[in-house]
């Protein structure tokens, strides 16, 4: 285990939870779809994936 | 699980381990953690799954049976595999991304020198079935301001289904204020106030949506865009299938700057179009527009030999040499020849681009 030990250094990888979406959606001109309700069973930090912009950090 | 000697090994399918110049990483996508392994651990992961732990060794003639059962521990601890008698019903998991939208996410610059309409270009959004949006203020905003944008989406049943707000620190925005609209329109995502006395993140209220952050850095113009930041990693599945073959960033991204030019990012200087001129389809059918869409990190130098590389998001508006488009982002401060990470401004072979750009230290409010 030492070696492993080593090599990690703990990135503050704070962010990322599991995330459950409860959405209730509905067609618009059945084209597009909107959100008429969000509710969350997790912390959901980022709602993109990923940063759209990376203008500043925690 | 234990580690069993004699059952063959596979590796869970959403644990990808990534090599690099120096060492390597497994990237778990399902609970979003990295673990980092030294190459010898990635090359036997490649080399032997599939295979017993006993085979291994007898493969190395049982010279390091010490370091290849510490190996296996580490993996069984961290759940990364499992053993089984029938690794062949386990395939691996499709490293395919694919989206139904061409435009994924966009941001949208407000500044003082031009003033556009910004419910036509969420209109515009909504048309082109655009799902994240971040706006970017560059000014003072008052709070209604904010709730007439908000309350706009709800009227159109906008596609958009997460917007976040950067926006310079005010007293107007009242903690309880901000988390009353967060609450009372889902699509909230966050409020992002910078130049702000203190330091702090407020997570969402009664498990809903919606966060705020206060950051004491000075965001003068789109110049302070393009970090790269372990605290930007994004580890999910998302995002490392999207960076095999795409660009990070740019990828279904869409931009207004605060002229109203339509761009790949506000940062860049390469406009395509203009919010009161052109519609975001016409911008769309400029086949140079998507230029930058497939430059993934395999083909980006130094970032090709990093083992973040498919979790990092990418920046193409700032890189080290400016003249290559595959530079490395001039922001990142890791090196991962060394596995060391400095500051990316003190650098003095970065000073050039540096320049170039006309970037400014970055400020903070102590």
């Amino acid at each position: 285990m030492d070696q492993i030990k080593k090599l990690q250094p703990v990135l503050p990888l704070t962010f990322q939870k599991a995330e459950i979406q409860k959405n209730r959606i509905f067609k618009q001109q059945n084209k597009t779809i909107a959100i008429d309700y969000i509710d969350t069973d997790a912390m959901t930090p980022y709602s993109f994936y990923r940063p759209i912009s990376k203008i500043f950090t925690l | 699980m234990k580690v069993e000697q004699e059952t063959p090994f596979k590796l869970i399918a959403n644990c990808i381990p990534v090599k690099g110049a120096k060492r390597s990483s497994i990237c778990d996508l399902h609970r979003g953690s990295i673990q980092l392994i030294p190459n010898d651990l990635y090359e036997l992961i490649k080399k032997h799954e599939g295979n017993t732990i006993i085979e291994i060794k007898k493969e190395y003639n049982h010279k390091y049976d010490t370091v290849i059962d510490e190996y296996f521990e580490f993996l069984i601890e961290h759940e990364f595999i499992f053993f089984t008698a029938t690794p062949e019903l386990f395939p691996k998991m499709s490293m395919e991304w694919q989206s139904p939208n061409e435009i994924t996410n966009a941001i949208i610059d407000i500044g003082r020198s031009y003033k556009y309409d910004i419910f036509k270009v969420l209109d515009g959004l909504t048309n082109m079935n655009c799902k994240h949006v971040e706006l970017r203020f560059f000014r003072k905003i008052d709070f209604d301001e904010i709730e007439t944008t908000v309350k706009h989406l709800n009227t159109i049943k906008s596609s958009v289904l997460s917007i976040d707000f950067t926006i310079p620190f005010s007293k107007d925005f009242d903690k309880k204020k901000v988390q009353d609209l967060m609450y009372n329109f889902p699509r909230v995502s966050s409020f992002r106030f910078y130049s702000a006395p203190e330091k702090k993140f407020i997570p969402p209220i009664d498990n809903k949506r919606g966060y705020i952050i206060y950051s004491n850095q000075v965001l003068k113009n789109v110049k302070c865009c393009g970090l790269i930041d372990p605290g930007l990693f994004s580890v999910n599945i998302k995002t490392f299938t999207e960076s095999l073959k795409h660009n990070s960033c740019l990828n279904g991204k869409i931009s207004i700057d605060i002229d109203g030019n339509i761009k790949n990012c506000p940062s860049m200087k390469k406009s395509f179009g203009h919010i009161d001129k052109n519609t975001f389809e016409e911008v769309l059918e400029n086949k140079n527009y998507k230029e930058y869409w497939s430059i993934n990190k395999n083909q980006i130098e130094t970032c090709k030999d990093c083992e973040f590389r498919y979790i990092c998001t990418d920046c193409r508006a700032y890189v080290e040499t400016p003249k290559n488009t595959f530079s490395k982002p001039l922001k990142c401060g890791y090196d991962p020849y060394e596995n060391t990470w400095e500051d990316w401004d003190k650098n003095p072979l970065k000073q050039e681009a540096i320049n170039y750009y006309g970037l400014e230290p970055t400020e903070s409010i102590s």
